[in-house]
């Protein structure tokens, strides 16, 4: 038995496991191709051939259609020549293949080509897929993107580079060799060191510049002469931006939520813990539903500031405070007081509101009163020609009635003097009526404006005259009435003139230029009003109050739960240096120079290329497909070496196994043959099939490949006699008639084992 | 012709053989008799080396079989017929080629070899079923066939492994005839492991009783089966009657 492999039949298994591994090889190969055409077809047909589509719009699927109608249409209308090819969706995303004219294959046109798009329905971004290209990511600063994309644009090779989404697309020209230009702009990035120094936001730097140049010379000395290409103090961007903004907003919501103050912690309290508060008091150790849960944000030795997270409190009320535990109430932590400045702020707003609405009318009024006011002041002195009139006529009514026997004379004079003291009194009247209307005007003003526009003045001095007006206007209608009694007129006459005269006195007793100008100074600031922008003023503050959060107590405290939770993991942004340094750097000799230099600012110092390579799309999707390639070859060949050992070597296994051969080894042990053979059959044929094939397996290394192949052939020797079963009877007759062992197999174990090469070649072997 | 001494074989930690010793001598024929599990077959394939003994010698012409290397083994074989109780037919090889099998291992040209298997058939009584496949032939037909195969090479020593066990009773009849027409020739050692004790006093010249391993009696047929020694050999004497 011992003789089995080291004869002729050694030549057959050799020949046998050579002609496996070949055919196995093509085999595996042929699917591995056929997968990869299948493959590449399919792509092919989904992402169009190199270089035919530059750009890829994606919209919402479930908004294609319009999506779709509404593309085609800018395309007709703005930019003929481009062609569009629908493409597969992906998880619900549709995406639209454009295929660009020579005419706009240049960075403007393309960077401008997507934004005509962005209002199409369902619009969700856009892709670049323009060939041949290198991508260039990972470049955080805009001014190293604008740095590179301007070097890159002038090596050899290269049409063009844009920016895109955080990146540098850089364009080859058709005849470029891509990898060579790859290689150059791989070199390109290694020469610069990128040295990102970046400041916590408590420690705000106050001449950034000055400590940029300062490190830039830090580290010329130190690491010897090279120049910092560029150099930007940069602000907060991208996320940092976001992280500043939400800085704001939580600012903003802890000035506008409602806070808990405790004045007099019974214990010291915790930023982040939650308290109750209830209104009245409240059993130590209750359960059930909590009151109002506020959460510390602030918190001294004994004195504490929180925000509500559940429920609602009022505004200036008192509290007690308790300890939460769970979802029981725990020590009486004490009194706390609620404060809420929006509230403060909405009622103030509503008060303003009103007065300026009111203000406006008030204005209108008074203006109308100031007009009157002075139309009463033009009639003054005609009043006093006419009182003066009435009291010359009244004086001749005396005279006359004195002449009793001058009878007619007093008659027709009697008759004049009623004419004349009806016309006196319907100026009176007249008189009398103005002033009524103006200090009843005036009476819609309140007291501090009327001071304030000096109008109380004005309304005093009008309020006397209307007094003497009316007494007066009294006294003229008794004196029509008894004009036709000579006896009692004469006396009332004379009375009359003693009140005309009292009129006239109280007419002259007011300063008429006076109050023309205190009337100036009113209507000036009346007219100083009407110049301000009321409405305006009105609807700011009208919007103002519109704009005031109307969300919840819970809701804001809530929202700063959420907001310090991000913050939390973030670095909170504050001033930050970059320096682009010729020459690549050891990053740790770096960041201990400036860290050294930098004592005392706690920066966080990153040490990087500019950016990163990146094989665009149809790249990554044939590395991926031969992977894919390599993979299946991989599988196939797994499989075939499967196939070759139950179908070649299956009988010969069995052989080994039946007769339990052994082989002497070193140290006078014997180990079994059938193991050794049809692990080392499989081990063989894998790993010479996989590596004829090109096939591969992500993470499997070659040892691991022969491993493999070891454990199919083990698995082929225990299902061995199963597959081929060996008629022992046989063999005994070959052994007994004399044959020799490579006789007996090709004789008698191979031909009744399964069909296979082994099989196939032994045919010519046979005796019979 | 044939020596053996002192062979002892053990099977899992059970005494097959032990210290056997036995000879025949040229052209004799010798039976081994005895009762299942006794260690016949053992014995005989101890004999051509199909079972390894763990001891003693076995001794074919001058050869001492214990010392051969497995191609001198092979040479060895050659010169041995073996005769297996269940046939040991190559099923996909014709009774032709079977029989031929023997004379190619031994490097004749395929055709000269043929010939002689054709001839060794013929004598068999199978000149009409040549070109059969074992499975297309009778039980007692595929043994003839097994025996024209053990004998075509012409071999000195013939050992035959029980050749009628497998044979239904009807059967068992042509076989034995030609057995019998075989011993008659006298020409050839035939060491026989059989339980056809009337067989045996009619053919051997010698006789072996062996129980569990060991050889209980020895002699000639009419020694061993009528003139026993041994409760066994009475029990196989009765046999006769």
């Amino acid at each position: 038995m011992s003789s089995l492999f080291t004869g002729e039949f050694r030549k057959d298994v050799i020949r046998a496991v050579i002609v496996a591994i070949v055919a196995a090889s093509i085999a595996a190969s042929a699917i591995a191709i056929a997968a990869d055409r299948y493959f590449g077809d399919t792509i092919s047909s989904l992402i169009g051939e190199y270089g035919e589509y530059d750009l890829q719009l994606i919209v919402r699927e479930d908004m294609a259609e319009p999506a779709m109608e509404q593309i085609r249409a800018i395309v007709r209308d703005r930019y003929p020549g481009v062609r569009i090819k629908e493409s597969l969706s992906i998880s619900g995303r549709k995406y639209v293949l454009i295929g660009l004219p020579p005419s706009l294959r240049n960075p403007q046109d393309i960077e401008r080509f997507p934004v005509q798009f962005v209002n199409i329905p369902g619009y969700s971004g856009y892709g670049v897929m323009i060939e041949p290209r290198v991508e260039i990511t990972g470049i955080d600063s805009r001014a190293v993107r604008d740095m590179l994309t301007e070097k890159c644009e002038q090596l050899q090779g290269v049409q063009f580079a844009f920016q895109h989404h955080g990146n540098i697309a850089v364009v080859l020209k058709d005849s470029a060799p891509v990898e060579q230009v790859t290689e150059t702009i791989s070199q390109l990035l290694k020469s610069y060191t990128l040295i990102d120094i970046r400041f916590p936001m408590s420690g705000q730097i106050d001449d950034l510049t000055e400590m940029e140049n300062a490190l830039a010379e830090t580290i010329v000395e130190r690491f010897g002469p090279r120049d910092i290409v560029s150099s930007s103090t940069i602000k907060d961007e991208e996320l940092g931006d976001l992280t500043t903004a939400l800085s704001e907003i939580r600012r903003f919501l802890t000035y506008y939520t409602t806070t808990i103050d405790i004045a007099d912690t019974r214990r010291q309290l915790k930023v982040g813990e939650h308290i109750a508060l209830a209104s009245g008091s409240l059993n130590n150790g209750g359960t059930g539903d909590l009151p109002v849960i506020a959460m510390v944000i602030e918190a001294g030795d004994s004195t504490a500031k929180a925000v509500v997270i559940r429920g609602e409190v009022v505004d200036r009320q008192e509290y007690n405070a308790y300890e939460v535990n769970g979802d029981s109430l725990g020590e009486w932590l004490g009194l706390a007081r609620a404060t809420s400045e929006v509230r403060r702020l909405q009622y103030s707003l509503d008060n303003g509101i009103e007065l300026l609405d009111r203000l406006s009318a008030v204005a209108d009024k008074m203006h109308g009163s100031i007009s009157k006011a002075r139309q009463l002041l033009s009639n003054y002195w005609y009043v006093i020609d006419s009182l003066n009139s009435v009291k010359q006529s009244l004086h001749q009514v005396e005279t006359l009635i004195d002449s009793v026997d001058a009878q007619t004379q007093y008659t027709s004079q009697a008759r004049q003097l009623v004419s004349a003291l009806k016309k006196a009194k319907d100026l009176v009247v007249n008189l009398n009526s103005g002033l009524e209307t103006v200090t009843s005007l005036a009476g819609t003003v309140s007291e501090q404006e009327k001071n304030t526009s000096g109008l109380t003045r004005v309304i005093g001095a009008f309020e006397r005259w209307q007094d003497s007006l009316s007494g007066y206007e009294a006294g003229l209608d008794a004196l029509v009435l008894l004009l036709e009694d000579s006896a009692r007129a004469k006396q009332f006459v004379s009375e009359m003139s003693e009140m005309t005269q009292s009129a006239l006195d109280a007419l002259y007793g007011l300063n008429v230029d006076e109050v023309a100008a205190m009337l100036d100074g009113v209507d000036a600031s009346l007219r100083l009003i009407s110049t301000v922008d009321v409405q305006a003023i009105l609807s700011q503050l009208i919007h103002i109050r519109e704009s005031l959060p109307s969300i919840k107590d819970e809701e804001v405290g809530r929202s700063l739960m959420l907001i310090d939770n991000y913050l939390g993991g973030q670095v909170i942004p504050g001033d930050r240096i970059q320096l682009v340094v010729t020459g690549n750097l050891e990053p740790d000799a770096v960041k201990q120079v400036i860290s050294s230099e930098l004592r005392g600012h706690s920066p966080i110092i990153a040490v990087t290329s500019l950016g990163t390579i990146q094989p665009g799309v149809r790249t990554q999707v044939l590395h991926m497909l031969g992977e894919v390639r390599a993979t299946i070859a991989a599988l196939a060949s797994v499989v075939l070496t499967a196939v070759t050992l139950l179908f070649d070597h299956s009988s010969i296994i069995a052989l080994l196994k039946k007769t339990a051969a052994s082989r002497s080894v070193a140290g006078g042990m014997k180990v079994k043959m059938g193991p050794i053979y049809a692990g080392s059959i499989g081990a063989t044929v894998l790993s010479a099939t996989m590596a004829a094939s090109g096939g591969s397996l992500p993470f499997v290394g070659p040892w691991m490949v022969f491993f493999i192949g070891a454990c199919i052939g083990l698995g082929a020797y225990a299902v061995a006699e199963k597959v081929s079963p060996v008629n022992m009877d046989e063999v005994s007759a070959g052994i007994a008639m004399g044959l020799p062992w490579h006789q007996i197999m090709r004789d008698i174990v191979i031909p009744s084992g399964r069909p296979g090469i082994l099989n196939i070649l032994n045919k010519s072997e046979v005796s019979f | 012709m044939l020596r053996v001494e002192g062979l002892s074989k053990k099977y899992d930690g059970k005494q097959v053989l032990n210290d056997v010793t036995f000879a025949a001598g040229r052209g004799e024929t010798l039976v081994i008799t005895g009762p299942s599990g006794s260690g016949k077959s053992t014995l005989l394939r101890c004999i051509n080396r199909l079972v390894e003994p763990d001891s003693g010698t076995v001794q074919v012409g001058d050869i001492l079989m214990n010392e051969l290397n497995e191609q001198q083994l092979i040479e060895v074989r050659r010169k041995i017929g073996f005769v297996f109780q269940r046939f040991n037919l190559i099923a996909r090889l014709t009774a032709l080629e079977n029989t031929a099998l023997p004379l190619i291992a031994r490097g004749l040209p395929r055709n000269e070899a043929l010939i002689k298997a054709a001839a060794a058939l013929e004598r068999v009584g199978l000149s009409d079923h040549m070109n059969k496949r074992p499975c297309e032939l009778s039980g007692g037909q595929q043994q003839r066939v097994g025996i024209a195969r053990a004998l075509v090479g012409d071999p000195e020593l013939v050992l035959w492994d029980e050749p009628t066990a497998s044979l239904d009773p009807i059967l068992v009849g042509e076989v034995l005839d030609l057995m019998r027409e075989l011993a008659r020739e006298r020409g050839k050692t035939m060491v026989m492991v059989t339980h056809e004790v009337k067989f045996a006093l009619e053919i051997a010249d010698r006789v072996i009783l062996l129980e569990s391993g060991r050889i209980v009696e020895e002699g000639s047929p009419q020694e061993v089966f009528l003139r026993p020694t041994t409760v066994l050999a009475s029990l196989y004497g009765r046999l006769l009657h």
